[in-house]
């Protein structure tokens, strides 16, 4: 392959792959993310509250045991209204950095 | 207490040869594992011997980085600008001499240390918050430099284009260091690839004593006197960066010039950053991050910090030419396009297994870029944009 062919098989495959990386993020882009201002957990489902954010995030999957009141988390899932209150059906949580 | 604190500057001496050698393994990996580990493990561990070993690690790293990026094209960020004297240097059979050169700016920017720190006691403190409100400004006349100063204007404004978009792609997805893959691929995969593809064949390298005069290192190393307290608080900017800057503000610079340059450039803007890092709480540097998570330092931190930058350049220094010697004398007789492909064998898994598939989707298209550049024949600088229009976007005022 002479070098201009390679240079537009290049250019091509950087666009493209520019593209793939802009749009990726939005279908796997977190909810949320913040630090934990409390837990609260109950038989079926747990509620985390976030520091200075208004939204609840309940979670219905066993609680991850690193998650703890001042770590900073990342909510994957689908944010939804109930009685006038915003509050997020977490899918995934994770943590974006070790206190 | 001594005791514990010659040991980790030993064991981080031992990590710094690791990284420094190995192609793809930064300091600032293995301080985020050391972070990591620490926030996992509930033993205490006294904070001023972790800050010990990450400066000691990252001090050694500065020495011994450019043996890689010599001798099998694999630079990191800091080394990028390496590549290409350092393999002319390779292909001529002297690319020992290379080593040395960059090893006489390495050891010369610990004494340059001496001398900045107390100007930037003096007015770092004052000028940083001029410097944060000029800061997208500033970026922005350093970027449009880098691109004007190459005779391909065409592409270079694509390359540097480009690379931006790469890099505010890059770091708006969830991957695990999205750096690494980045930078892996900007410089590394690519520039090895590229030395497959011209099937370079490495001639008997020599090793006697290296000729040179003082007045010889005069000009690299007031270059970087000027630059590097710059680009050790400036986001965005590289060793390799600052070396291009200051190569134009000093005048032109020989081969042989260059390459103490970005010797002397790599080891200052590394060690200036643990002093900015006490005296305005910025870390520019991987490694000075790292710390300002563990410790909030104090003078007396700072007096360790400084007995371990010197201690550990002291351990390097020969055996960075031990090391490079036994290469040399070597790689004649290695089928040179085979320790390539192993490097980028390398490369790949660490980068798998650090960042994951989107690591590997960040390393093809970086590598890509980094083809391209090569191909289209501008300088491999560029590539910084993914860097510098990130932190443009950044600071610029709302």
């Amino acid at each position: 392959m002479d070098n201009l062919k390679l240079q537009k098989l290049l250019l091509i495959l950087i666009f493209l792959g520019i593209f793939i990386l802009f749009i990726l993020p939005e279908i796997g882009r977190p909810i949320i993310t913040g630090e934990i201002a409390r837990i609260e957990e109950k038989e079926k489902q747990t509620k985390i509250y976030l520091t200075d954010k208004e939204i609840t995030i309940i979670l219905f999957d066993s609680l991850n045991n690193n998650l703890e009141t001042g770590r900073t988390i990342k909510v994957f899932g689908k944010e939804e209204t109930y009685r006038g209150q915003k509050q997020i059906m977490a899918e995934k949580i994770t943590l974006v950095k070790l206190k | 207490m001594i005791f514990q604190i010659i040991i980790a500057i030993l064991l981080g001496f031992l990590l710094g040869c690791v990284t420094g050698l190995i192609p793809g393994i930064h300091t600032n990996l293995i301080s985020i594992i050391l972070l990591s580990l620490i926030g996992l493990t509930s033993t205490q561990i006294d904070p001023i011997l972790l800050v010990a070993l990450i400066v000691s690690m990252a001090t050694t790293h500065t020495f011994l980085d450019f043996i890689p990026s010599i001798y099998l094209g694999a630079p990191d960020e800091d080394t990028a600008l390496s590549v290409l004297p350092g393999h002319e240097f390779l292909l001529r059979g002297q690319a020992h001499e290379a080593i040395i050169l960059t090893l006489i700016g390495s050891a010369s920017a610990i004494i340059l240390l001496l001398i900045i720190i107390p100007i930037l006691f003096i007015i770092l403190p004052f000028a940083i918050q001029y410097i944060e409100r000029m800061m997208a400004w500033i970026l922005i006349w350093i970027s449009i430099f880098l691109v004007t100063d190459n005779k391909k204007r065409a592409g270079s404004i694509l390359i540097f284009a480009l690379a931006g978009f790469l890099g505010i792609s890059t770091l708006g997805t969830s991957t695990n260091e999205p750096l690494l893959p980045l930078l892996t691929g900007l410089f590394g995969t690519s520039t090895i690839l590229y030395s497959i593809k011209t099937a370079t064949k490495i001639p008997i390298q020599t090793t006697k004593s290296l000729v040179f005069s003082f007045k010889e290192t005069i000009k690299p190393l007031i270059t970087t006197l000027l630059v590097s307290p710059i680009c050790s608080f400036l986001p965005g900017l590289g060793s390799s960066q600052a070396a291009i800057i200051g190569s134009k503000i000093t005048g032109k610079l020989d081969k042989r010039q260059f390459l103490i340059l970005l010797g002397s450039i790599n080891t200052l803007v590394l060690t200036v950053s643990f002093f900015t890092l006490y005296l305005i709480g910025k870390s520019r540097t991987g490694s000075a991050n790292a710390i300002s998570q563990l410790i909030q330092l104090t003078p007396s931190d700072l007096i360790t910090i400084s007995i371990t930058i010197i201690s550990v350049a002291l351990l390097s220094i020969p055996l960075t030419i031990f090391i490079s010697k036994q290469i040399s004398k070597n790689i004649h007789k290695m089928n040179y396009s085979y320790i390539s492909k192993i490097t980028i064998l390398i490369l790949i898994a660490v980068t798998f297994i650090v960042s994951g598939f989107m690591g590997l989707l960040i390393l093809l298209i970086s590598t890509a870029l980094g083809l391209l550049c090569t191909m289209i024949g501008v300088r491999k600088s560029l590539l910084m944009g993914c860097l510098l229009i990130p932190t443009i976007l950044y600071y610029w005022p709302m």
